[in-house]
């Protein structure tokens, strides 16, 4: 079954439960998604977008992962 | 050789490396495109290894960076990022900063037109 932005947005929020997300993407495989937390300061991008992909458990991974295509901003609020 | 010394060799012998789905000449999907792009129009040097060749590379350097997707750049060894970040360290100069410190020449006019046509 697709994903939807929906469910992408309450499997971030189950780890950032404070951080402000925006999931945009319609059709199933290709979203975006920007995530804005106050424990990515201190964090480099890399570290930042590893917590996210943790957070979304598995379902980035290769054929398997039901999600190809996500375009990921993340970074600290201010 | 087990693929986590082969990537080692790899991105060992090579300052810039992209692991990438398909080649250089021929990218066989948008992200790895979209890196490869940028790097080819900065005139940069780089080793492509394209992980659709090779189950076990493709898998490896997914747990070797702990990083769930492709494409993922290397320079000097060193894990750079994914699409998205190369993106956006291109558009904020970044990336030429980081090529800058680690001696990889690359055409800065090139870079500096395709902030201008994001900007």
């Amino acid at each position: 079954m697709p994903i939807t932005a929906r469910e992408i947005e309450d499997m971030i929020r189950e780890s950032f439960p404070d951080a402000q997300i925006t999931v945009e993407g319609d059709d199933g495989v290709h979203f975006a998604a920007q995530v804005v937390d106050a424990s990515f300061s201190g964090m480099n991008r890399v570290q930042q977008q590893r917590a996210v992909y943790a957070a979304l458990k598995g379902k980035m991974d290769g054929s398997a992962g039901e999600l190809h295509a996500l375009a990921l901003t993340t970074k600290a609020p201010g | 050789m087990s693929a986590e010394d082969q990537i080692k060799d790899t991105i060992t012998a090579n300052d810039v490396v992209l692991f990438m789905k398909g080649t250089k000449m021929m990218p066989q999907c948008g992200f790895s495109s979209r890196v490869a792009g940028v790097l080819n129009y900065m005139g940069v040097e780089f080793a492509d290894v394209n992980v659709l060749a090779d189950d076990g590379i493709r898998q490896g350097i997914k747990d070797f960076s702990d990083w769930p997707t492709i494409p993922q750049l290397y320079v000097k060894g060193e894990f750079v990022g994914g699409c998205d970040i190369i993106t956006e360290m291109t558009l904020s100069g970044e990336l030429d900063q980081l090529f800058t410190d680690n001696g990889v020449s690359f055409d800065k006019d090139a870079a500096d037109k395709i902030r201008e046509a994001n900007a």
